[in-house]
């Protein structure tokens, strides 16, 4: 069988291919993705945990679902920001909304 | 004894009920003031009654009373060490009550002739309680620090008073000057009382200080130096050369209070305190007591000299105060307390008297220059003859009070001293009965020099003229306290050599010798005087002219203000502009706005950190994130 | 190595390599066409973690509605017409970091020892977790379910704009 060791690798690479599109890229979208990436990577460990080492009580499968749920509605609702940003002001790179600086 | 509190309460509790409803009173509470003073005299007798029936033989057991004032726990001495509200009485204090509220009481009933319709009428006799108040303070105090409270409050109160006028410039910046002047005096005053206290029995009580010094509690030197510092204090408020600048300019006030204050009271507060503080002068080096001589004797002449060149009327008089107190330094530095308080005694209602009267003459006619009067005596017998018994008793004509005080003083400068100072005094009361003449001569006799102002004088009214009856009376007679006969009278052992006294009583001894000599100068000079400035004085002019240069050199007061105003200008002024450019430049532009520009630099660069930029946050988190499963990564492996 | 370590190596080569792409991709739509692969991917390691419900779910909601979505946000913000680099000045910091997390990761990965059995999955059956959904996590269920509707109530808010827009 495969070692739990591959899958906790896995969702490192993941994580860490996320975590470098969240920072480097500009446009919002892009980050979007990044995030869901980082989420699925999140979701590998849970179940990995969950079927390896606690079988009885799954809870790692559990928070797998919730996990997806939420990014629904986190996608469904930055989405609808990033729209609203875009009608406003014409863009969607997150560095040039800083209004809110100083 | 008990009672003794009373006796300053009494003025400073109508000096804050005058402070506070003095606008609301009838006649703005000048009835009040006058009865606080006079209630406060009254109170002298009962005192001195207590200090005569606890007499031990010669001795006077001085009474004593004092009440905690502030308390503190010196944890480094390990010792508690108390502030004291205390009165002390003893003959120097029962003469110098008298003095001061004998003179007040009779100036305040003057001041309400004299200062009737002023605009600030109420303020005047505001001031003068507070005046009072303090100045009894500092009589009756017992350790060095009320005295020193009362000192510096006389010394405000003197500041209020010169500059009571003080629309007129020349009356404010003469407040200034004497404000400033005896405060130079003053801080050489705290720190003489500070050395006393740092190496002394850890109190300021001033009998206490005098018994452990006589015990050779103070290094010789030491002592020497504190009691040196405390005697620029006593040269400040005296007016004693190098700081008498103040007193001619301190004639700005009001006359009545050139009269009480710098004349009869706060200026002998100098002569008071060294007075008190003889026994440490006496413990110390002999060099002290030299000081003090010196000093005395020096202003004895210079202002001597100055009051031939004056020609206004109150300035003569000051630099008569002047040689008074020069004359009472010169006595204190023999150690003669006798003298020196007798002459202080007499000086007090002679110096008043001379004040009031020349007060009367500036009443009637608005005028004080001695150039535009003459002739006055006509008009103003009163005032002229009680003027005349004033300046008689200033140049020591016999039987007048100032002979016998004065003689006490050649007396003592005869046996204690080198023939110089003796000689020296000598020559000084041929001078003072010249300018004494004179200033009589010039403002009474003869023909007026200003018809304008001789038509516009006339005599004063009871309220100036019974003060000044009462002065004359005790200007002729003070001086006969010195008998023993006269003192048994009065319900004392015996004269005052036997009352007031450093060490032993003695016997007062007529010095024929002496009298007659002192008689025969004093008197050549009221003739010389009165030749030279009769009528129209073309004598003394010519006499100016001829020796013109010293005229100029005295009229021009030796150029003593003038070296001054130099020092100032270019010494303290220039220390000044340092001080300032420090100031501006270190202090403000480098300490102040240095540290809030630091603040503000690293605001302002700082909150660019916050660039708004959501990128930049996500990195500054996953960093924080980073290092921080570095840290654990490396405690766990 | 076993047959099953094949078919993880090569699930996990095109799940990384779609995850690179959507990392790297200089075209936008490129983008979301990569995370369609690596979000099948996942899928598939899910399957190989034995947890076919779960695989189920999530082509049904990512490979689905999650990247139709993204794509419609696309089109709408008119994503290609946006001039500039694509990707941000940090970008070399954000190689760093990624490289220094991986790193730790690993490191903190293969120097845990691991609990049980490391070796064998267990098979969690779609009866279990239906089970266990309504009636041990029952209450984190519906509140999800609340969250789930705010949130596209909210979106639909937001996106609809204000009258007369």
């Amino acid at each position: 069988m495969i070692p739990i060791d591959n899958f906790l690798v896995l969702s490192a690479i993941l994580f860490s291919l996320g975590m470098y599109g969240v920072l480097a890229r500009r446009n919002a979208v892009l980050i979007l993705m990044s995030v869901e990436l980082m989420l699925q990577a999140v979701a590998i460990n849970f179940v990995a945990f969950a079927v390896y080492l606690y079988p009885e009580t799954f809870t790692g499968v559990i928070f797998a679902i919730f996990v997806i749920v939420i990014a629904a509605a986190e996608v469904g609702l930055a989405l609808a920001i990033i729209l609203r940003l875009f009608r406003n002001r014409q863009i969607t790179n997150v560095d040039e909304a800083d209004l809110l600086k100083w | 004894m008990d009672q003794a509190w009373l006796i300053p309460a009494i003025p400073a509790a109508a000096f804050v009920i005058l402070l506070i409803f003095g606008p609301y009173l009838p006649r703005k509470g000048d009835w009040l003031a006058i009865a606080a003073i006079g209630a406060s005299f009254i109170l002298v007798f009962p005192l001195l009654a207590d200090l005569l029936d606890q007499a031990d033989g010669a001795t006077y057991v001085a009474g004593e009373r004092a009440w905690e004032w502030l308390s503190f726990d010196l944890s480094g001495v390990g010792e508690t060490f108390e502030i004291e509200i205390g009165f002390y009485v003893d003959p120097i204090t029962i003469v110098m009550l008298a003095v001061v509220t004998l003179v007040a009481l009779m100036v305040q009933v003057y001041s309400i002739a004299y200062m009737k319709g002023d605009s600030r009428y109420g303020w005047y006799f505001t001031a003068m309680s507070l005046f009072a108040a303090s100045m009894l303070t500092l009589v009756l105090a017992n350790n060095l620090l009320l005295l020193y409270a009362g000192w510096e409050a006389v010394g405000f109160c003197s500041f209020l008073l010169i500059g009571f006028w003080w629309e007129k410039r020349s009356a404010a910046e003469a407040a200034k000057k004497a404000f400033i002047t005896t405060r130079i005096g003053d801080v050489g005053l705290l720190i003489g009382i500070i050395m006393l206290w740092l190496e002394g029995p850890n109190t300021f009580n001033i009998q206490e200080i005098i018994a452990f010094a006589q015990e050779g509690g103070y290094d010789s030197t030491y002592l020497t130096a504190a009691v040196l510092f405390m005697f620029m204090g006593a040269l400040g408020k005296s007016g004693q050369f190098p700081l008498h600048v103040w007193l001619p300019d301190a004639m700005e006030g009001p006359t009545p209070v050139s009269a009480l204050i710098h004349a009869a009271t706060m200026v002998v507060a100098g002569v008071y305190l060294v007075a008190r503080m003889l026994p440490l002068f006496e413990v110390a080096d002999p060099i002290a007591l030299d000081v003090v001589l010196v000093v005395g004797l020096t202003t004895v002449m210079i202002s001597a000299t100055m009051g031939l060149a004056a020609t206004d009327i109150k300035r003569v008089i000051a630099y008569s105060t002047l040689n008074s107190l020069g004359l009472m330094f010169v006595a204190l530095g023999s150690s003669a307390v006798t003298a020196a308080m007798l002459y202080l005694f007499v000086h007090g209602f002679f110096k008043a008297l001379l004040f009031l009267g020349a007060g009367s003459v500036i009443h009637a006619t608005e005028e004080q220059d001695m150039n535009r009067l003459g002739g006055l005596a006509k008009k103003m017998p009163v005032t002229a003859a009680m003027f005349a018994i004033g300046t008689l008793a200033m140049i020591g004509i016999i039987p007048l009070s100032g002979f016998w005080a004065k003689d006490e003083v050649l007396v003592f400068a005869n046996e204690e001293q080198p023939l110089i100072v003796y000689l020296v005094l000598l020559s000084s009361l041929v001078i003072t009965g010249l300018y004494m003449t004179r200033l009589f001569v010039r403002t009474f006799l003869f023909a007026p020099r200003d018809q304008g102002v001789y038509d516009h004088a006339h005599e004063s009214g009871l309220l100036i003229t019974v003060p000044l009856l009462i002065l004359g009376l005790l200007a002729t007679v003070a001086g006969f306290v010195v008998f023993d006969e006269v003192g048994e009278a009065l319900g004392f052992p015996g004269g005052i050599a036997q009352f007031v006294f450093l060490r032993e009583a003695h016997e007062f001894e007529f010095h024929l010798d002496t009298a007659i000599t002192s008689t025969v100068l004093a008197g050549g000079g009221a003739v010389a005087g009165w030749i030279l400035w009769q009528n129209k004085a073309e004598l003394a002019a010519s006499v100016r002219d001829r020796f013109a240069p010293i005229a100029t050199l005295l009229a021009n007061r030796y150029y003593i203000d003038e070296v001054y105003q130099f020092a100032i200008d270019h010494i303290v002024l220039g220390a000044g502009t340092v001080v300032a450019w420090f100031d501006r430049v270190v202090v403000n532009d480098g300490g102040v706005g240095g540290s809030a520009k630091i603040g503000y630099l690293a605001g302002f660069e700082a909150k660019f950190l916050q660039s708004g930029r959501l990128p930049n946050y996500a990195l500054a988190i996953v960093s924080g994130i980073l290092l921080l499963s570095i840290v654990m990564l490396v405690a766990l492996v | 190595m076993t047959y099953e370590e094949a078919i993880f190596y090569v699930i996990a080569a095109v799940t990384v390599a779609g995850s690179l792409g959507v990392v790297t991709a200089r075209n936008v739509i490129h983008s979301a066409l990569f995370l369609i692969l690596a979000l099948l991917g996942v899928a598939a390691v899910y399957v190989l973690l034995a947890s076919e419900f779960l695989a189920i779910v999530q082509v049904l909601v990512y490979g689905g509605a999650v990247t139709i979505l993204i794509l419609f946000a696309m089109m709408l913000t008119r994503v290609r017409d946006i001039g500039g680099p694509i990707d941000g000045p940090q970008r070399p910091f954000a190689a760093l970091a990624a490289t220094v997390f991986l790193g730790t990761t690993v490191l903190a990965v293969t120097q845990t020892e691991w609990r049980g059995d490391t070796d064998e999955a267990t098979v969690v059956t779609i009866n279990e977790i239906g089970e266990a959904l309504f009636t041990t996590w029952a209450m984190p269920f519906e509140i999800a379910s609340l969250v789930l509707m705010v949130s596209l109530v909210g979106a639909i808010v937001l996106a609809r704009g204000e009258e007369g827009e």
